[in-house]
């Protein structure tokens, strides 16, 4: 388990992807809050494009399946991701 | 994974024991009227709430009526079918959440008659908020066919509630909606493989337009089961990518100006840039249309038709007496006035009708506009940040601006909010600080002719209180409040039927509730005043009088807003108040105990006790500020 995560790319906080990237769902957090994510289409493997982040702890705003969703921030904090260097939401 | 092995043995499975359901049980907990008035609700809404017992279960041909549960994702059009369906209007908004309870209306078709149920949206049948749990339950309870509406632009995620419902095996149809906007986004589906994969016949439409409904009708006979099984939640999603891979054809397509509209609106500068220029943009159309109506419209129905016509009666009735005060009012100089007679038939309608009405229509044709564009879901968005500061989350600025033209629908449309915690602060923030288009056109037509700068006074001192107090709420009360996780939809060209209809529901809504009680209000007061009661209870007022510097019949229009608080306003006006008091009685009204229409809801949506507390919030608050407005002018003076 360990050594996999080794070769796995490093996943990060939705918070802390760069605004404009590409990234792949990596988990989301456990309980009520990641059924609610669910039901926006989120899940590991998922591939996203982050919009915005808002300032003072605003909601994190991703583009998923074609239309814009908005994260509250502790949730958003709570989704980790893997950037993917291919810039597209198809495949 | 495919499901193509399974087939044979879905086959087997046996769906008779769907078809019998006992629709007895099912009215006597839900039975409503679609576009009957509803005993319990306020303000006409056609609700689900028990209004309506006649709902017959078979036809006078004794045919048994067919129940039909329309369901779906949030915002992908259901209340739209629904209203092409059976005619009857059910406000549809471009945002998630628009029906939290659910409406019924009927069809019939080719001589079979169907029971549409607009069951609201939910993303999944694992209830993650209350509009899920009713729609779980009602699909629980049981119909014979479950017309299943799917948003053609995202697909994938509305199979995800397809196939739980599918699995349950109720006889369905697949409606794929707004198939204009999917073509526009350059993806393709393939109904005829659509309907191989699921096993139910699909159809697309667009709701707005009426493209496919006939279609839809035509699917409601061929309604079947689908051979899809119960499967697990990873399973389920496997087979949704690989439905989407076998129907579903991206074509990649530029960007629009539409796409870049919809970017610039969430982005942290140009957003709130634009939201500021929304809102101020939005006032000012209110206040034109609502002005231009008064001056163009209603004070020449005033003053041209229904004054002379009074002035007649007031001869008929001699000029003074019982009857005429009560109907016409006192005469000022020998004339009517309209704002300080005071008679039912003159003051009573011209605050309603030349005062209150053209901003009433002018406030839910902007607000029905954005709503319809779905520029809401962008201010959620924007104000997240704030909101959280006073135990909210972004989306309660829907309420919000609901509250702004009547509480009452404000405080129902809490309901899309998660937690009881942020029900409660939402609720009570609106029935405090949140001043209805009635009052605000009081605000306006009568303390704006002193200054602007006094109606400036009353916003930011409403505006001060619904920060200060939604951030002390949220720190004593315990709990957290959950976070802002919502799907923005695209931006639409409203239809302009459904925005019609939708004004003509509202502001008839306004007019059919609203017109007894100020009526009523004009009586009241008028029989307070004749009768020499208020001399008695002016001592009892005393204290109040002292702390906000108000005479006892400014207190007694304050206690008489609990009718309307706009009559309030006007009860204010014949007063010869200095525009300073004004302000204190203003505030103090629009913060004080709420009107009866909001008390009603309140408690429906709170319970008794929540209710109590939240209106001895409003009443401390209310005092406490007015206390303080008093001495801040007193001060001010000296």
């Amino acid at each position: 388990m360990l050594a996999r995560k080794c070769d796995d790319q490093e996943s990060m906080s939705l918070i802390l992807l760069p605004n404009g990237k590409y990234a792949e769902i990596a988990s989301l957090p456990p309980g009520q809050c990641g059924k609610r994510l669910e039901a926006l289409g989120l899940r590991p493997g998922k591939k996203i494009k982050k919009l915005y982040g808002m300032p003072f702890c605003g909601p994190v705003t991703i583009e998923i399946d074609g239309r814009q969703a908005a994260i509250g921030y502790m949730a958003a904090s709570r989704v980790t991701v893997k950037l993917v260097e291919n810039e597209s939401l198809e495949g | 994974m495919s499901c193509h092995g399974l087939f044979d043995i879905l086959k087997k499975r046996k769906t008779d024991d769907r078809n019998n359901v006992n629709l007895d049980d099912f009215e006597s907990n839900t039975g409503c009227g679609m576009g009957i008035h509803c005993s319990e609700c306020p303000l006409s809404f056609r609700c689900s709430h028990n209004g309506n017992k006649d709902v017959s279960k078979t036809t006078k041909s004794g045919q048994k009526i067919k129940k039909v549960l329309l369901m779906g994702n949030p915002n992908v059009g259901k209340s739209a079918i629904f209203s092409r369906l059976t005619g009857l209007h059910a406000i549809s908004s471009n945002y998630p959440g628009t029906t939290v309870g659910f409406l019924e209306g009927s069809v019939s078709i080719d001589g079979e008659t169907y029971k549409l149920i607009d069951v609201p949206g939910a993303y999944t049948l694992d209830p993650t908020n209350e509009a899920e749990e009713v729609a779980r339950r009602i699909l629980d309870e049981g119909g014979d066919i479950v017309v299943i509406i799917a948003d053609a632009t995202a697909l994938e995620r509305n199979l995800y509630l397809a196939l739980q419902v599918l699995e349950k095996g109720y006889p369905s149809v697949l409606v794929l909606n707004m198939v204009d906007e999917a073509r526009h986004k350059g993806i393709h589906i393939d109904l005829q493989t659509l309907e191989r994969e699921l096993g139910i016949p699909v159809v697309s439409t667009v709701a707005v337009t009426g493209e496919g409904i006939s279609a839809l009708k035509a699917a409601l006979a061929k309604a079947r089961p689908s051979f899809i099984l119960p499967m697990g939640k990873d399973e389920r999603w496997l087979l949704i990518g690989d439905i989407i891979m076998r129907s579903q054809q991206v074509t990649h397509r530029h960007h629009t100006f539409r796409d870049r509209l919809e970017d610039i609106s969430v982005h942290p500068v140009s957003g709130l840039i634009l939201s500021l220029l929304v809102i101020g943009l939005s006032f000012y159309a209110i206040r034109t249309i609502g002005e231009g109506l008064i001056d163009y419209v209603f004070d020449p129905l005033f003053d041209r038709f229904w004054g002379p016509l009074l002035a007649s009666l007031s001869n008929l009735l001699g000029g003074s007496g019982f009857l005429h005060d009560i109907l016409i009012g006192h005469l000022i100089d020998g004339n009517l006035d309209w704002e300080q007679s005071f008679g039912i038939l003159s003051t009573g309608l011209y605050v309603e009708f030349a005062m209150v009405f053209p901003y009433i229509i002018s406030f839910y044709l902007i607000l029905s506009l954005l709503e319809d564009i779905g520029y809401l879901p962008r201010l959620a968005v924007l104000f997240d940040a704030l909101l959280h500061r006073i135990g909210l989350h972004g989306f309660a600025i829907v309420p919000t601006l609901l509250g702004l033209g009547c509480n009452v629908p404000g405080i129902l449309a809490t309901r899309v909010l998660e937690s009881e915690r942020e029900r409660f602060i939402a609720a009570t923030l609106i029935s405090v600080a949140v001043p209805c288009a009635g009052l605000q056109a009081m605000i306006f037509g009568a303390i704006g002719s002193f200054g602007m700068r006094y109606v400036v006074v009353i916003y930011a001192s409403l505006f001060l209180v619904w920060l200060i107090l939604g951030y002390v709420l949220n720190k004593i009360l315990s709990g957290q409040s959950p976070e802002l996780i919502v799907e923005i939809p695209p931006y639409r060209l409203p239809s302009f039927r459904d925005l019609g209809l939708k004004l003509w529901f509202r502001i008839s809504g306004f007019l059919l509730e609203a017109t007894p009680l100020v009526l009523i209000g004009i009586l009241i007061a008028n029989l307070v005043y004749s009768s020499g009661i208020l001399p008695l209870i002016s001592n009892f007022l005393k204290p109040a009088v002292y702390l906000l510097g108000l005479p006892p019949e400014a207190i007694g229009a304050i206690l008489l807003g609990f009718l309307r608080k706009d009559v309030a306003v006007g009860l204010l006006l014949p007063l010869g108040l200095t525009p300073q008091q004004l302000i204190v009685a203003t505030v103090v009204l629009a913060m004080t105990f709420p009107c009866i229409a909001t008390f009603v809801v309140l408690f429906k949506e709170l319970g008794a006790k929540r209710l109590l507390q939240s209106i001895i919030i409003m009443i401390s608050i209310a005092i406490l500020v007015g206390i303080t407005l008093n001495s801040l002018f007193s001060l001010m003076i000296t």
